[in-house]
């Protein structure tokens, strides 16, 4: 067997779920965060894949580092009773959409409303329009993704997983946010995001458990 | 729209259910048309296949139809409840009474069909019509709010509206609260959780199936299915390698598919035909039936853009994508569902095989072998994947405690193998003898496969005692070539066929029984349904929050466009 990178004790775990419709780059996405790599025509995902990176927020007092525990889900399967266990309780999700093409923003859409919907409260949704290096391609302008993310609230940016643009700096705010909105915190006991949010079928988070994090 | 004439025969023609199912569905709504039709779209994911007259058509530009004509029937509802001023149930009494013009089609002669998903079944009751249009969607839907949705499908009621009607439809009860069912149909209505799945639809309690395969549910879910154009094929329907370039564009420059291959193209050129060709013993039964081609005038409708894109990531020749697609689609048709690792399987398999061929391939796999598992929906592929586990704590009830108290559940973990049976995470070298295997043992080879995993990296899996270590679980079971060294696939192939599983055949079905009814029944009851509400009369896309008596309802934007009129909350 080929050994396993250790986990450093001090990282922040935070669970980040990546979603949207098929073929608009999420494991693109993750990928290129992960392992600062472009496959072009990745296969499509079947079931979800897990990837893990952590990042020093060094401009944090104190510095601290997260490590995102990214699920990656296919974007055809809508097995409904499966899709929330990699969503509930994530500290976050990307919800992410193709820039050249207009019905993969209606699907981030819906996919929107099942996280208001179905998943924790306090999960800091990022609405992320992919491909923007496709420009002469486009379907969906700046404005229309901005005008979408400030409706429901959300962060934004336009990426390209095939240069890099806005890549890092989507997970560098995301992992800043996440602090500032004490989703997560350095120092808190907290259990694994996996094992946190793997429930047995069909559980959710106590409403107890979500009353102790504020959404401030 | 005039419902009042309409006979059972309109009924049989726009619903395309057997004449005997249709006479008692229309019959139990006192031959009312219009009650009838929305009972039966209120039922349509839980009627089972055969009580279609064609099972493998879709509803198609009959469930536009039935839309349209759904929404005028509602409309009138409420028109007569208006002016009589009386209860929901009256109103539906008087609904013989003439109805306004509308502007539906008359209906195709397409049947419909709807998925075997296990629900339950509703008495006969009155719709509520307090509410203004709502949407008619195909599929199941979840009310979350007091506004009652009906549509095609299961639905699933959170409202807690004291005085909400009870249903009609065309089955027993199954309502478990006095509070919930605002919705209305001939059929099924989930009002609590723990109503759904558990029983078919139309009056019958017949036990769930094990391993429901409800992709056309899960397809009707996502929008309304188009109905099929069969055509003749424009494309070549031979093997890939008959394309004069193929060997070099995809080959050689290694397309997406072949991106394990490793030279064992090469080294099998000549063979492995001859060796595929291995794959059509026991597949005969299902080789003579032709594929039935399918045009696909609308690229941007959802499943042909999911399998063009799936084409793209396949192959890179516009040909060889084309013909792909169009093959796929066809046997989308056939299946009434897809996923996308049933792409991965068709495109070895034409490497050297026709598409006739594939398609008998195809079908041996997706109906007897796994059987559920290519599906958005993948019903069937969560039932396997619990049976690995209950299988496994026999086995190994070690690991299998150790995965419980990680909460490692299976169907997240053996969608690669259970469904993608391996490719894109195997050798080519090593992927053949793998699939060599399962062609002849079927889901029982998987299961072996899964369990020698088990036995071969029970120590390994066991170290692993912390959940923040648990990406190596997921990296082990689904044998991430970084964590899985070429030597452990061996071993575990050696293994595999020779694995002591000591159940099969019906103890296996009783099994695939017992864990649906445990483990994915249950959760599908509690999985979030999508939700479902007719837009905004004027933008006809958002929520609508406001009703007009003028205007009907709309959302905030159109009403603050509209301040003069008079609105109520909706």
């Amino acid at each position: 067997m080929a050994s396993a990178s250790p986990t450093r004790a001090k990282d922040i775990p935070a669970k980040i779920v990546v979603l949207g419709e098929s073929a608009v780059g999420k494991s693109s996405l993750a990928l290129r965060f992960v392992r600062r790599d472009f496959i072009p025509n990745q296969e499509a995902t079947i079931g979800a894949s897990f990837l893990s990176r952590s990042v020093s927020l060094v401009d944090e007092s104190p510095p601290v580092t997260i490590k995102f525990e990214i699920w990656d889900t296919a974007g055809q399967e809508r097995y409904r009773a499966l899709a929330p266990m990699y969503y509930r309780g994530a500290a976050g999700a990307l919800v992410v959409y193709d820039i050249t093409s207009a019905d993969s923003l209606r699907k981030a859409e819906s996919w929107i409303g099942e996280l208001r919907r179905n998943a924790d409260p306090q999960t800091v949704v990022v609405l992320v329009g992919n491909k923007c290096d496709l420009e002469s391609m486009r379907q969906v302008s700046i404005q229309q993704g901005q005008d979408l993310a400030e409706k429901e609230e959300l962060l934004f940016y336009e990426t390209s997983a095939k240069d890099g643009t806005n890549v890092d700096a989507l997970f560098t705010n995301l992992g800043k946010t996440l602090l500032s909105r004490g989703v997560i915190a350095s120092g808190v006991d907290r259990r694994s995001t996996m094992s946190r949010n793997l429930q047995p079928p069909g559980s959710r988070t106590p409403k107890s458990e979500q009353q102790k994090r504020c959404d401030c | 729209m005039e419902f009042a004439s309409r006979s059972l025969e309109d009924f049989v023609t726009i619903t395309g259910l057997k004449p005997e199912f249709a006479k008692a569905c229309f019959e139990k709504q006192q031959s009312n048309y219009a009650a009838a039709l929305a009972s039966f779209v209120q039922s349509l994911a839980s009627i089972p296949k055969e009580y279609f007259l064609d099972a493998t058509r879709t509803t198609g530009d009959n469930g536009k139809n039935i839309n349209m004509q759904l929404k005028a029937i509602y409309q009138h509802a409420r028109q007569v409840k208006s002016t009589q001023q009386c209860d929901d149930a009256a109103a539906w009494k008087t609904y013989s009474a003439p109805l306004p013009t509308a502007t539906a089609a008359p209906a195709q002669p397409q049947p419909a069909a709807a998925s075997a998903a296990a629900v339950t079944s509703s008495t006969a009751a009155s719709p509520p019509l307090s509410q203004a249009p709502q949407q008619v969607v195909f599929g199941n839907t979840t009310n979350s709010t007091a506004t009652p949705t009906f549509g095609f499908g299961n639905t699933t009621s959170s409202s807690t509206k004291p005085s909400a009607p009870t249903t009609f439809g065309f089955g027993t009860s199954s309502s478990a609260t006095t509070s919930a069912p605002t919705t209305f149909g001939f059929g099924n209505t989930a009002p609590t959780s723990t109503a759904a799945s558990a029983s078919f639809g139309f009056g019958n309690n017949k036990p769930a199936a094990p391993a429901v395969t409800s992709g056309i549910a899960e397809a009707a879910a996502e929008q309304v299915k188009p109905v099929p154009v069969y055509a003749e094929p424009t494309h070549f329907t031979g093997p890939f390698f008959s394309m004069p370039n193929f060997w070099e564009q995809e080959v050689v420059e290694r397309a997406p598919l072949l991106n394990l291959d490793y030279g064992f193209l090469e080294r099998n050129r000549d063979t492995l035909k001859q060796r595929l060709e291995q794959w059509l013993k026991g597949a005969e039964f299902y080789i003579d039936s032709p594929v039935q081609y399918v045009a696909m005038p609308d690229k941007d409708e959802y499943y042909a853009r999911v399998i063009i894109k799936d084409a793209e990531r396949t192959f890179f020749g516009a040909e060889h994508r084309e013909k792909f697609y169009m093959f796929i689609y066809a046997m989308y048709f056939e299946f009434g569902s897809y996923g996308q690792a049933m792409s991965y399987l068709a495109g070895l398999c034409l490497l050297v095989l026709t598409e006739q061929q594939t398609a008998a391939i195809l079908r041996r796999v997706a109906k007897a072998y796994i059987p559920g598992h290519w599906a958005g929906e993948a019903v069937g592929f969560a039932t396997s994947a619990w049976v690995v586990e209950k299988i496994m704590r026999d086995e190994f009830p070690d690991v299998a405690e150790h995965f419980h108290k990680l909460n490692f559940w299976p169907d997240t973990y053996l969608q690669k193998i259970l469904s993608g049976l391996c490719i894109h995470v195997l050798r080519f070298e090593d992927l053949f003898v793998f699939l060599d295997a399962f062609m002849k043992g079927g889901f029982v080879y998987l299961l072996k496969f899964c369990l020698s995993m088990i036995e071969h990296f029970r120590t390994h899996l066991l170290k692993v005692t912390t959940a923040e270590r648990m990406n190596e679980l997921y990296e082990i079971m689904r044998l991430d070539s970084r964590a899985v060294d070429r030597a452990d696939v061996t071993k575990i192939l050696q293994r595999a066929p020779n694995f002591p599983l000591k159940v099969g055949g019906s103890d296996l079905d009783i099994l695939r029984s017992e864990v649906y009814q445990d483990k994915v029944a249950p959760r599908i009851a509690r999985a979030p349904k999508t939700e479902a509400f007719e837009p905004c009369e004027l933008c006809e896309k958002k929520r609508p929050k406001w009703w007009s008596e003028e205007i009907g309802a709309v959302c905030d934007d159109c009403k603050a466009k509209n301040p003069n009129e008079t609105y109520t909350a909706y």
